[in-house]
């Protein structure tokens, strides 16, 4: 099977992974306890039921829920992705923004988190068994398992407040005015401490899973074959050991978006990062139903999406996995 | 494992946690909820060796008691993973076939859904109780351990003693669990504490934003608290988070170690 056929097939396959997903989301959120029109007007005392009826109507919530599911649908394919009652705006208006936002905390982080890794996982794996492996095998494991919020309450404490280096939250500097170039200066300082936070929670994965990978790889015999040949280290450990050894790397990296926008999640809240993760919070406490819906459609999409690349760029390094 | 230098950091980090957390009655009988208003906010002091809170409440007290709720949510959440994981993935490598097929797919999708957001989402609309939330994630973590027990059930059932329960007649009930299960345990274990690990983070990381379990008291809730108020009273977010830390990195030690001890274990076989 070549990879043109292969890859048509897992196209193929994940798009009725998504609809499950649509699915799922709008019967976890709509056969929820609790009516959000009672939450709602939840501080109003003694709302005729009339009114209430007549919001329920507008939100569209006294249909049978079949309906509502069909509304739904049609919705999402016309281009209409919700309307957030609790910010009276289009849901797309509040998230876009925002989406940008968490995505620059995300890429970058993970971006860290993908070369610390590799680097640190390398060097491990060639230095194996001396004494600075022992202590980078305990240190990386340590600082992996730390809670990222903490870490990230550590940081602002440490960082922010004691020795006032850099901003203790937000993304901008409020009422800033100026250059072009002084707003972009002032950005990446407020967004130093996530990012650092962020990819300080992740990067282990990447250590452990290139060192394993390389010690599995420098134990074949075609290695023994550069060594035997005179080739130089780094050679020996660059272009043979290391391109093998990234192969399964990828599709680890590639499917781990979704764990990623988890983080974000915790980290956007710690520092006031006006992200889709802190408005996932929010919207969740606040019944915001079409907001939440529309978020989690787009996490899981973009998670499906982000294992399709992993395999398909898998399937195009390795010529062996298309035909499983 | 004891000779292991990891996994022995780690048990001696986790002992001491538990030794202190068994200990709550003894050294703060008056529970995590005695309030004192004329106390607010105290920085680390002799008398409150971690500081005060908003409510006047000993942040060490508190500590010491939220440990309890910690390691037993995370325990617990762990043993339900073991329990869905090992059964799902004896059952799909001791059948092979459609039945292996079938459950994998099934895996995959729980792991290509991101399972956060989802154990947020139901744990946030159904109330969280501490029973969802031990139901809940103990329901979303087990996929990595189901991998695990597949494969050691793929390569075990081909061994001889297998073919000899079944020439003997035993049912593929019986063999699954009183031949092959005994002999595959190990990986389950290692598997296991690691998992309470992932248990004990995810329920700190759902009770940070307040998805957790609001009338008992975990690390993770007490960093909730801390939220708005951490940057100036820094020893209501610095020390939960710390004990938090420790729990945390001594469960990864002794997964770690244990893990070590597999392998040479496997390459040995």
């Amino acid at each position: 099977m070549d990879l043109f056929r292969y890859s048509i097939g897992r196209v193929a396959q994940a798009i009725p992974l998504i609809l499950l997903l649509i699915l799922l989301t709008f019967f976890i959120v709509h056969l929820a306890p609790g009516d959000p029109v009672a939450y709602m007007l939840s501080g109003a005392p003694n709302v005729p039921a009339e009114i209430l009826q007549i919001m329920r109507h507008q939100m569209g919530l006294d249909q049978p829920i079949q309906v509502q599911l069909w509304i739904y649908l049609r919705n999402l394919a016309t281009g209409n992705w919700g309307y957030s009652y609790v910010y009276d705006k289009p849901v797309m208006d509040i998230v876009y923004p925002r989406l940008l936002n968490t995505l620059m905390l995300t890429l970058l982080a993970f971006a860290l988190q993908i070369v610390v890794g590799i680097l640190l996982g390398v060097a491990s794996a060639v230095k194996r068994g001396e004494r600075g492996d022992r202590l980078l095998n305990i240190g990386t494991i340590t600082i992996w398992s730390l809670p990222t919020f903490w870490v990230g309450i550590i940081m602002i404490l440490v960082f922010g407040m004691f020795l006032g280096l850099f901003p203790v939250e937000g993304m901008v500097t409020a009422g800033m005015s100026g250059s072009w170039l002084s707003r972009w200066l002032d950005l990446a300082w407020h967004a130093f401490l996530p990012v650092l936070t962020l990819a300080l929670g992740g990067f282990g994965l990447y250590f452990r899973l290139t060192r394993a990978s390389m010690l599995e790889v420098l134990r074949q015999d075609y290695i023994m074959t550069a060594w035997g040949k005179g080739c130089a280290p780094r050679t020996v450990y660059f272009e043979h050991a290391f391109r093998n050894a990234i192969l399964p790397l990828v599709t680890i990296v590639a499917s781990n978006a979704g764990y990623l926008l988890a983080g974000a999640v915790l980290i956007e809240t710690i520092f006031s990062w006006p992200g889709v993760g802190y408005l996932l919070y929010v919207s969740i406490a606040g019944r915001d139903y079409q907001m939440i819906q529309l978020i989690f459609v787009m996490v899981g999409v973009l998670t499906v999406l982000s294992n399709l690349v992993a395999d398909l760029l898998t399937a195009f390094l390795d010529p062996r996995i298309r035909y499983d | 494992m004891l000779t292991n230098q990891t996994a022995a950091v780690g048990l001696a980090l986790i002992s001491a946690v538990v030794i202190i957390g068994s200990l709550a009655p003894l050294l703060y009988p008056q529970g995590p909820y005695s309030i004192h208003l004329t106390e607010q906010y105290e920085k680390p002091s002799f008398a409150h060796p971690f500081g005060t809170d908003e409510l006047g409440r000993d942040v060490l007290g508190r500590i010491v008691w939220a440990i309890r709720i910690t390691l037993i949510i995370g325990i617990v959440a762990a043993i339900i993973s073991a329990f869905v994981g090992t059964v799902l993935g004896g059952i799909s490598g001791y059948f092979g076939g459609w039945v292996d097929h079938a459950i994998m797919r099934f895996v995959d999708l729980m792991l290509s859904v991101p399972m956060f957001f989802l154990v947020l989402l139901v744990i946030l609309i159904f109330g969280g109780g501490i029973y969802t939330v031990m139901l809940v994630i103990g329901l979303t973590i087990w996929p990595n351990g189901a991998r695990l027990i597949r494969t050691q059930f793929l390569s075990l059932r081909e061994l001889d003693f297998v073919k000899a329960a079944r020439v003997a007649g035993s049912s593929d009930f019986k063999i699954i669990f009183k031949e092959i299960l005994p002999n595959a345990i190990f990986p389950v274990i290692v598997d296991s504490s690691l998992r309470i690990g992932t248990a004990i983070l995810t329920e700190a990381g759902l009770s940070f934003l307040g998805a957790g379990d609001p009338s008992s008291l975990s690390l993770g809730w007490m960093l909730n608290e801390a939220i708005p108020t951490f940057r100036s009273a820094w020893w209501t977010g610095v020390y939960p988070g710390l004990i938090l830390a420790i729990i945390l990195v001594s469960f990864n030690l002794i997964g770690d170690g244990l893990n070590d001890a597999l392998n040479v274990r496997l390459t040995q076989t």
